[in-house]
């Protein structure tokens, strides 16, 4: 049986779509959330259902031997997995955002900036980077708000749209890195399941074309 | 009574370390002593090394990624000192400098602790034991295929047959490369994309790379370099460079040699395996066994650290971790410790004068009894 861990939340409905495209179809149980872990039909594959954040953690540690989850996560997270496809959907960015008129070095001419975000290390190599001091204050929501309420000056959070942006009066400052759906799979597993590996990532390229 | 000392003790340990009792040490001698027995029986000895030497040392044998996780500390006359966060440096620099005077090759064999500041998890733990071997002295494959071959057989005397060993050539890849003249951080970022099979990041790569479509397209296929036999052929129909066919031709001795003893079904190939390429020169390997998520060892050739030490000597090797390799050996079933339990008596300290008590004691255990000294309960 191959195991293969799936992204709760934003990627769920369009994982579902392409692997059903890939003809892998994903138990109803995992998709109601009534289970978070289920075979299907075939009896072939095995879902997990996991946080996203979580998701590259069940991968390295061979619980699953495979997993899709969007590259945000793994800029985060930094696993030590193979990233052998890109699925394309899920597109989105990851930027550094403020108030409108912000730029990245101006509270750092004097003092350290405070930053607000769901992914510390991405924002902390960032700023690091450029030579910056910031402080990096990690939040598990509604990182918007941070700005307008006076916890940090800016935010590094995930745009698809900028809409949120919008509606709380913020602009993108500068873009860190883009993002879409990415295969990740065990360094141990890719060797030991190697037949099952290459058959499902066969079957995602063919869904690709 | 038992319950109030608790209050005045130290419950917490530093993370990342581990002691271990009961079952789980006879368990762990066990293997340890099956693995020794399988290493001796192919002609290495074993050598025992000391838990701290000169930081400066060890850094020869790491990589940037391992130096920063020393624990390092300072001698009475300020010179810098690490606990051993490796053995292979220690076994290099014990015989480039001690053993000068020997047969080649050298084979020698060790277990022991090496400690490692680590980022907790990951199946990573900041002390953990190895066990491991090296033979020195020689450059040709028969060498490489010996410490592959050794390494199999290891695993097999384990009980442990759901296992894979995938192998590497340094050569493949460096041949690639240095056609390619990147500079230095362009080819870090490459080598970084084939480590993780990243395709969509590589496919970025090459884009501006002033090569032809058709050798872009074969380094984008790079990491699917991995599998069966049929790699190997694969790659040679399409590589040019002298380097990377003589890396493969190696690899292709090898498994020829692993199919003459039946045992191709433990080998397969990744060409796309690219860690540690400032030490390693020769064949990488990555041992890999069901369900372990990790990789339960590795090694590989490396002819250019013995020269730091003074005595320029070809040498590969391998090591397993045993808190990996540990799983697989009790999924195996190959494991019966024997209790000893039935053998045990207690006598009681009620029963008799002291002097009584241990005047029989001595003379039964001298006869070979397992006694153990109590009060009845």
């Amino acid at each position: 049986m191959f195991t293969m861990a799936l992204s709760k939340g934003r990627l769920l409905d369009k994982t579902v779509e392409f692997l059903a495209r890939a003809g892998i179809d994903v138990p109803e149980d995992i998709l109601s959330s009534r289970r978070l872990i289920a075979p299907d039909a075939t009896g072939s594959y095995q879902f997990l259902l996991v946080k996203p954040m979580d998701l590259p953690t069940y991968v390295e540690y061979g619980v699953a031997a495979a997993g899709i989850c969007g590259r945000d996560v793994l800029l985060e997270v930094s696993p030590d997995l193979h990233q052998p496809l890109d699925l394309k959907f899920g597109r989105c960015r990851l930027v550094l955002a403020g108030k409108a008129g912000d730029t990245v070095e101006k509270h750092n001419l004097l003092s350290t900036t405070r930053v607000a975000t769901k992914y510390p290390r991405v924002a902390e190599r960032f700023f690091r980077s450029r030579g910056l001091p910031a402080e990096v204050i990690y939040l598990s929501g509604s990182v918007e708000l941070a700005p307008n309420l006076g916890l940090a000056e800016t935010i590094v959070d995930l745009v698809e749209t900028g809409r949120t942006l919008a509606e709380n009066g913020l602009v993108a400052l500068e873009e860190i890195a883009e993002s879409s759906a990415r295969v990740v799979i065990n360094r141990a597993s890719f060797h030991i399941q190697y037949a099952e590996v290459q058959e499902f990532l066969g079957k995602l390229r063919k869904a690709l074309e | 009574m038992k319950n109030s000392r608790a209050n005045n003790l130290r419950p917490m340990i530093p993370q990342g370390v581990q002691c271990y009792f009961g079952e789980e040490v006879n368990r762990r001698r066990k293997v340890e002593s099956i693995l020794a027995g399988t290493m001796k029986n192919w002609g290495f000895q074993e050598i025992i090394l000391p838990f701290f030497d000169y930081l400066e040392d060890f850094s020869y044998g790491l990589g940037p990624h391992i130096s920063d996780k020393v624990y390092r500390f300072l001698d009475r006359d300020g010179s810098l000192l690490a606990l051993r966060p490796d053995l292979t440096t220690l076994v290099a620099k014990t015989v480039a400098t001690r053993m000068t005077d020997q047969p080649l090759p050298i084979k020698l064999f060790y277990s022991g602790e090496v400690f490692r500041q680590e980022r907790a998890g990951a199946g990573k733990q900041k002390e953990f034991y190895q066990i491991g071997l090296e033979s020195m002295g020689v450059a040709k494959t028969w060498a490489d295929i010996e410490v592959i071959l050794l390494a199999v057989e290891c695993l097999l005397q384990l009980g442990v047959e759901d296992f894979k060993i995938a192998l590497g050539h340094v050569g493949f890849f460096n041949g690639i490369v240095s056609v390619l003249n990147l500079p230095p951080e362009r080819a870090d970022a490459f080598r970084d994309a084939v480590d993780h099979k990243d395709s969509a990041w590589l496919c970025k790569e090459v884009e501006d790379m002033e090569i032809s479509p058709e050798k872009k397209r074969f380094l984008v296929e790079l990491p699917n370099f991995a599998g069966g036999r049929e790699v190997i052929d694969l790659a040679l129909s399409v590589v040019e460079n002298a380097r990377s066919r003589e890396a493969l031709n190696e690899l292709g001795k090898i498994h020829s040699v692993g199919e003459s003893l039946g045992l191709q079904s433990y080998l397969t190939f990744d060409l796309a395996e690219v860690r540690g390429l400032d030490y390693y020169t020769g064949i990488v390997f990555k041992i890999y066994g069901r369900p372990q998520g990790f990789e339960l060892g590795g090694g590989g050739r490396y002819d250019g650290l013995l020269s730091k030490f003074g005595w320029d000597l070809p040498a590969v090797g391998f090591s397993f971790t045993m808190d990996r390799v540990l799983p697989l050996v009790q999924d195996a079933g190959k494991l019966e410790v024997p209790s000893h339990d039935s053998e045990e008596y207690v006598i009681s300290t009620e029963s008799a004068s002291l002097s009584e008590i241990f005047k029989q004691v001595w003379r039964l255990r001298r006869q070979g009894l397992r006694i153990h000294v109590g009060t009845r309960t």
